[in-house]
């Protein structure tokens, strides 16, 4: 028997990929575009959650416990999430999460996060543009630009994305150039809705 | 931004006070901050007339909010409370006044009491409905929470909202179900309301009217005044719970169906009935919808014929019984007896069955969690089947209308034509948002919600103008016919609010005494629900 306290707790989240040590993540402060060169500063990448429904994202997910970091598995819905981990864990871990799912369950985390001046300081989007093509969306600064192009030039991207919230600057968004560039998809199939690349990071990360 | 009016250097001593008041680290004013308090749902999302915020404050205690109301009037800063600031779809956390500085009540978040022998609590504004429902089980208290859906909201302000819920009877109506405020007015001072302006009271939480006129509907849907306490009515947790479903054959079986429900509900033998069309399984269908889009409506006959080639039964309503396991099993039985002798044909199905508490494969299983007063975010799931294509957020429209099925007859028809060749998506693919296949919500217990919901995307400011002009239609055609709506965007409050016109809008204007009243700088929530202050009063009514 499980009790109704139990209930959120167990919820549809599984940690799919081993759990280890969390990375750590070059982040800049919090306002602005703050270019990878500039001041940064390192914090630990607390959680790295995926959507088991998207192969590509279950794909981000496998590189990032490969490089380190912990992943939490949702299944479209962050009630779980949010119920188990982050309305605990924000209240006092000063890490950073980063994700790649679809864009509702991180529109739900960045409401979420407003309460513990928690922010998304880097965004992608990727949307299926046609048969094997993915256009990839984003707002930031040339050098992230430079360093992103290569990564979605190969089908495998959303493990380059995994490499790239190990490692890149978090920024924020407002006022950014856009860049929109298409490369090969990978498999997209089970897409429904657009996918998105993201970090979350407290609002006074410097 | 600057507030309206407001020049930067008396803006700057604002803040600066504002810091004084709660702390530098509780004020907000970057840009990218700021962005945070946009209305995810605007429907001016990204342009001229999206309502925008020019800080925000967070304070921690209610004397800190006393300092910040005090501070405002000093420098006649127009601020906006928030709770959570989660009521996407009406408003979120975006003030109706463009410019004004969000007072984020997120920090005052204690649950200050729950009795489970007595059965009442008393939190802040920021206690969200994850973290009501984390303390009741916490706790191990025998009560439940109603929550909205989604739970990520307050209490507090989904009450002052009007916001409603999923359970029994006067439950699901949070503003009914609350009884007792604590208020910081315009001028600074703590207000108590009912028993709470009694020194020392042992029922603030309990008894809702203390002695004298009774003032709490003055902090709802308002801007008199910032609350940041309240109590509330909880519902003791029940030992089972069980529903079923009972389907009706005819059309016009509708109106016996809803006197019947009515009677079992407001007798306290159900909680919250849910109404339904099988036949909206079918409504894509090619044959159906030529039927059902027909001009005027189809005839009883017509309906009906589509009803009987589907072998489909032509409404449906789901009873949901909660109690000691004995009582909601004849509450079932006697629900059967009275349907079945008033509905010829009808027929019933059992549905769900629980003893609590629930195995964990059973909690899997509940297919809607606020049913059980358990907290989610499923709705913003937002993939599915009948939903491939998200849009950016939605719009409310929500006329009440009467528990009759003849009213529900008539809606449907009115609004229905009302609505016919918007050329808008609606919230599950295209088509008419009404029409003969549409059946009320059921939240307020005492009338209906007809209710529709309208896209909005951020890319399409010209679909989102169709939606305003929709909806500011369907507005005034509700009215005509004697149903207004209880809750609506900023977008559309003012001009909700002018339909409510009994003896030259005598109720307005009375409202606009009270604000000049308690409020005479005009500092809370200008425009909130179309009452404005008296200085802004022309440029916006």
């Amino acid at each position: 028997m499980t009790t109704r306290r139990q209930f959120l707790r167990k919820g549809i989240a599984v940690s799919a990929l081993s759990l280890t040590a969390g990375q750590t993540l070059a982040v800049a402060v919090d306002t602005g575009w703050q270019s990878h060169s500039r001041s940064q500063s390192h914090m630990p990448i607390s959680q790295v959650v995926f959507d088991r429904d998207f192969h590509a994202s279950r794909a981000f997910a496998a590189e990032a416990a490969q490089l380190g970091m912990p992943t939490y598995g949702i299944a479209g819905d962050v009630t779980a999430l949010w119920y188990d981990d982050l309305d605990q864990r924000w209240r006092t871990d000063p890490g950073a999460i980063a994700g790649l799912t679809g864009v509702s369950s991180l529109f739900c985390l960045e409401q979420l996060g407003r309460r513990d001046d928690r922010r998304v300081m880097l965004r992608i989007e990727h949307l299926a543009a046609g048969p094997g093509v993915v256009e990839h969306r984003l707002r930031g600064p040339e050098d992230l630009f430079a360093r992103i192009r290569p990564m979605i030039r190969t089908p495998s991207w959303p493990s380059q994305m995994a490499r790239l919230v190990s490692s890149a600057p978090v920024t924020a968004t407002p006022g950014a150039h856009p860049l929109s560039q298409v490369g090969p998809a990978g498999p997209v199939g089970d897409w429904v809705e657009t996918l998105v690349t993201w970090i979350i990071a407290p609002r006074r990360t410097v | 931004m600057l507030p309206p009016g407001i020049d930067a250097n008396t803006f700057a001593a604002a803040i600066a006070a504002f810091k004084e008041a709660v702390g530098e680290q509780h004020v907000y004013t970057s840009n990218a901050d700021v962005a945070l308090y946009r209305d995810a749902y605007d429907i001016q999302w990204g342009l001229p007339g999206e309502r925008q915020v020019s800080a925000a404050v967070a304070p921690t205690s209610v004397e800190e909010v006393q300092k910040v109301v005090i501070a405002a009037n000093r420098y006649r800063i127009p601020i906006y409370p928030i709770s959570t600031g989660m009521n996407l779809g009406y408003g979120g956390s975006a003030p109706n006044y463009s410019g004004s500085v969000v007072i984020d009540l997120k920090l005052m978040n204690r649950v200050i009491e729950v009795d489970d022998k007595r059965h009442f609590a008393i939190v802040e504004p920021g206690v969200t409905y994850f973290d009501f429902y984390r303390y009741v089980q916490d706790h191990g208290l025998k009560v439940w929470i109603d929550t909205p859906d989604p739970g990520w909201g307050s209490p507090v302000g989904n009450s002052l909202d009007h916001g409603v819920g999923y359970t029994y009877m006067n439950y699901r109506d949070h503003f009914y179900s609350h009884c007792g405020m604590e208020v910081v007015l315009p001028n600074g001072e703590i207000l108590r309301t009912g028993m709470g302006a009694l020194p020392g009271a042992q029922t603030w939480a309990e008894y809702h009217y203390g002695i004298g006129p009774y003032v709490d509907g003055l902090f709802s849907q308002s801007n008199m005044g910032i609350v940041t306490k309240m109590g509330f009515h909880l519902f003791p947790a029940p030992e089972a719970y069980r529903s079923g479903t009972v389907f009706a054959p005819r059309r016009r079986d509708l109106i016996a169906l809803i006197d019947e429900v009515n009677y079992l509900e407001h007798s306290g033998t159900i909680g919250q009935p849910n109404y339904g069309t099988p036949l909206r399984a079918v409504a894509q269908q090619p044959a159906v919808r030529a039927v059902m889009e027909k001009v005027g409506g189809p005839t009883d006959a017509e309906f009906e014929t589509v009803a009987r080639e589907q072998h489909l039964p032509c409404w449906s309503c789901q009873l949901q019984f909660y109690g000691a396991p004995g009582v909601i099993d004849a509450g079932w039985a006697y629900a059967k007896e009275r349907l079945a002798a008033a509905i010829p044909g009808a027929t019933f199905r059992d549905d769900l069955s629980y003893r609590f508490p629930l195995t964990h494969e059973q909690e899997l299983q509940i297919p809607h969690k606020p049913s059980l007063g358990v907290p989610n975010l499923e709705m913003f799931r937002s993939r599915s089947p009948m939903n491939p294509k998200p849009t950016d957020g939605h719009v409310w429209f929500s006329p009440l209308i009467p528990k009759s099925g003849e009213a529900v007859l008539e809606a449907q028809r009115v609004f229905g034509e009302a609505s016919r060749g918007v050329d808008v998506p609606t919230l599950f693919g295209r088509g008419n948002p009404y029409g003969p296949l549409s059946t009320p919500q059921t939240w307020m217990y005492r009338a209906f919600v007809l209710i529709s919901g309208w896209p909005i995307s951020r890319e399409n400011p010209a679909q989102n103008q169709r939606v305003i002009d929709a909806l500011r239609h369907l507005v005034q055609v509700g009215a005509e016919h004697g149903w207004g709506e209880y809750r609506t965007p900023p977008a559309f409050q003012q001009e909700v609010v002018k339909t409510y016109s009994f003896n030259n809008h005598a109720l307005h204007r009375f409202h606009e005494t009270l604000k000049d009243a308690v409020d005479p700088n005009g500092i809370i929530a200008a425009g909130r629900y179309g009452i404005w202050p008296k200085h802004l009063r022309d440029k916006h009514e």
